[in-house]
């Protein structure tokens, strides 16, 4: 399933601000915490109670932080696999790991489908709830690892990391589990393992098991055989070698002395008769159509007829001729039927082996085949998690761009009103105070009038020139106005804002603060000279009263500046200066008349 | 041990329970996440153990309360509690000097 992306070219700009809307309301929603979690604070507020303040920052720092402890061995957790302690453990790119991979992602994805996020359970036997969280927080964490515009855009502004409760929010949130489950059924039609490989491989693996099976016996039977060799090899040997008493020859060895009464005069008949008999024999039983039946009858009636004939003749080169040609050819067939049977056995040996080495190409291709598939299978379940949280978060961030520019306008505007509203009405009563007051004399009752406060002023000039922190006052006002901690944390970074406010509060206050009979000390009128927000306050008050500003530019020579305070101070002296400063707040010290 | 070093380890024993309580309370209230209460507690026993005086105390404050808005109240209340002790330190001093004032002359 292709990835989408939005409609029209978003750039980068926008895509952070749009991301960081998105993650901040997927951080909104990340509140709700699973029963363990909610143990675990149990855990904490026990120990607080018990004043055990370092037991609780540790419980909470450390508990059910399974992830910290997996950190330390990330390399390891880069293959999917937990041992009996609930460890993951590391495990090779094998066969066994993308099986297991498959089966632990599949039911961690089931789960998470049925039962959600923070309702996720333990399955006996196999994954713990946490676990199963950590699974999916891998994903969506490897998507945003391996995406630096996403990253960028998700990470905390102040720690610069990211936030657990970020992968949190994205898997809590409802549209992206639909998308996923989308994702996943395109995943699990297209890329499961195909029974009929299963099947095949199944099968190549018996017939490899029975061939390797068939090869053993073989080879124990050609040993066997090779054993029986060479004992009627080491008889033939012995016929050979071996001292012997020829009774009719003068020869010490049986085969010679069968050699030389083969070819006696006096039974070389015989003896060829005899030696004709035997190669029929061999032939016939080897099945060749050299000799026919009558052929050997033939030959056994010569040899009868022969042996008749020399036996008379010569019958002890006879009976000793029949001994030796007795025991000789008894070894020699028997030699000639191992080494058949020898031959046999290799032959077989070998066929069976080029067929397993067939069978084992056959099965390893299937393995290999499976295994890619199960690796396609198990990428693409992995990667379903991170293309839907692309995905997720481009279509919030398309929707947010596509919206932002009314949406800023407007919510900026509500904001502005807000504050400004709130400001005006807190401020209007800050310095003020009620009293009753007679209407003409008393004659008419008595009538509600609201008068500037000297108390109330200076408590507030106090604090300012105590702190010297004009920009903490203002925070003070900001929050006693009734602006939520927000709003203010977001004023307090406008910079202009804070610069307006410095000359508009500042300079209302010391009007209010004049207005209500109160004095400048010569500590607020050096922090106006000198100090930065005091020449910012200073300048704009002079701004506002042309008769003052007029009166500094003809003492300084100089068009009015922050510095115009200071150089006024150093050419004329201090009640000069506190005069000017006087006239310039003067403009606005009539204002307790507009007080209603 | 001397008797400010006792005071400063009860006051700063008052802030990490009070550090604590409001980490509590803003789980409780849903402005707080389990994730982000552990990343206070982490930043909390990282630090908590180098802050040997009031002055650290009161900068580590305002390091929490500029990352986490919870802690500005926190924050705030510490800071005028600081302040009221410096200016009673102050008055002290003052009635000091003044009572050697007239003692001298």
């Amino acid at each position: 399933m292709p990835v989408a992306t939005p409609d029209k070219p978003i750039s980068q700009a926008e895509l952070t601000g749009a991301i960081r809307l998105a993650a901040h309301e997927s951080r909104v929603a990340t509140k709700t915490m699973s029963p363990a979690e909610k143990a675990n604070i149990g855990a904490v507020a026990n120990f607080v109670q018990q004043g055990e303040q370092r037991k609780a920052w540790e419980t909470l720092a450390t508990g059910f932080n399974h992830v910290s402890t997996w950190e330390s061995t990330a390399e390891k957790q880069v293959q999917t696999g937990f041992d009996n302690n609930g460890d993951r453990v590391a495990r090779d790119a094998s066969e066994t790991t993308n099986i297991y991979d498959v089966k632990a992602l599949t039911g961690v994805y089931m789960d998470y489908m049925v039962d959600g996020y923070d309702g996720l359970k333990d399955t006996p036997g196999g994954l713990t709830s946490f676990q199963k969280q950590d699974l999916l927080r891998d994903q969506v964490e490897t998507f945003i690892l391996s995406n630096p515009a996403i990253h960028e855009a998700l990470k905390d502004p102040v720690t610069g990391s990211l936030n657990g409760a970020t992968y949190e929010g994205i898997l809590r949130n409802r549209e992206f589990m639909s998308r996923l489950a989308e994702r996943l059924n395109g995943v699990y039609d297209s890329s499961h393992l195909p029974t009929d490989l299963e099947v095949k491989l199944v099968a190549a693996e018996s017939r490899y098991q029975r061939l390797d099976t068939e090869i053993k016996h073989l080879t124990q039977e050609g040993t066997d055989v090779s054993i029986q060799y060479k004992r009627v090899d080491g008889e033939k040997k012995a016929f050979e070698s071996d001292a012997y008493a020829s009774r009719t020859t003068s020869r010490t060895t049986r085969e010679e002395a069968y050699k030389t009464l083969s070819i006696d005069p006096d039974i070389q008949i015989y003896a060829s008769a005899q030696q004709r008999l035997v190669e029929i024999d061999a032939s016939i039983k080897r099945g060749e159509n050299k000799f026919s039946i009558k052929d050997k009858s033939d030959a056994e009636a010569t040899v009868s007829r022969t042996r008749s004939q020399v036996a008379t003749k010569s019958p002890d080169k006879v009976t000793e001729f029949d001994e030796l040609f007795r025991d000789r050819t008894a070894v020699n067939i028997e030699l000639s039927e191992i080494s058949t049977k020898l031959i046999n056995v290799q032959r077989e040996l070998q066929t069976r082996q080029g067929e397993m080495t067939g069978a084992k190409l056959e099965k390893d291709n299937l393995s290999l085949q499976r295994k890619a598939k199960a690796q396609e299978f198990t990428a693409a379940i992995k990667d379903a998690v991170r293309l839907t949280a692309q995905e997720h978060l481009y279509q919030r961030a398309r929707e947010i761009v596509n919206k932002f520019p009314s949406y800023k306008a407007e919510v900026e505007k509500e904001f502005q009103e807000e504050v400004d509203g709130k400001l005006e009405a807190h401020v209007k009563d800050r310095w003020v105070t009620q009293e009753e007051k007679g209407k003409l004399y008393g004659l008419l009752g008595k009538e509600t009038v609201y008068v500037f406060d000297r108390n109330k002023t200076q408590e507030d000039v106090d604090e300012i020139i105590n702190t010297g922190d004009v920009d903490g006052y203002i925070k003070r006002v900001l929050r006693e106005s009734g602006l939520k901690i927000d709003q203010i944390t977001r004023l307090m970074q406008d910079k202009n804002f804070i610069k307006a406010q410095r000359s508009s509060l500042v300079t209302k206050l010391l009007t209010s603060h004049v207005a209500a009979g109160g004095k400048i000390s010569e500590g607020m009128q050096s922090m106006l000279r000198v100090t930065s927000w005091g020449k910012e306050v200073s300048l704009s008050m002079l701004n506002g009263n042309e008769e003052a500003k007029k009166a500094v530019e003809k003492i300084t020579g100089k068009p009015l500046s922050e510095d115009s305070l200071e150089e006024v101070h150093k050419k004329r002296g201090g009640k000069i200066f506190f005069m000017i400063l006087l006239m310039a707040l003067g403009a606005a010290s009539f204002l307790s008349k507009d007080l209603k | 041990m001397n008797q400010n070093l006792q005071d400063f380890n009860r006051q700063k024993d008052e802030v990490e329970l009070s550090l604590a309580r409001t980490v509590l309370t803003q789980i409780e209230k849903e402005n707080l996440s389990y994730s982000e209460s552990q990343e206070i507690a982490k930043e909390i026993l990282s630090q908590i153990d180098d802050i040997k005086e009031t002055r650290q105390l009161l900068i580590f404050l305002r390091t929490l309360s500029q990352r986490w808005k919870i802690f500005e109240n926190l924050f705030e209340l510490y800071k005028l509690k600081m302040n009221e002790i410096k200016v009673k330190n102050e008055k002290l001093e003052e009635a000091k000097e003044q009572l050697s004032t007239i003692i001298n002359n």
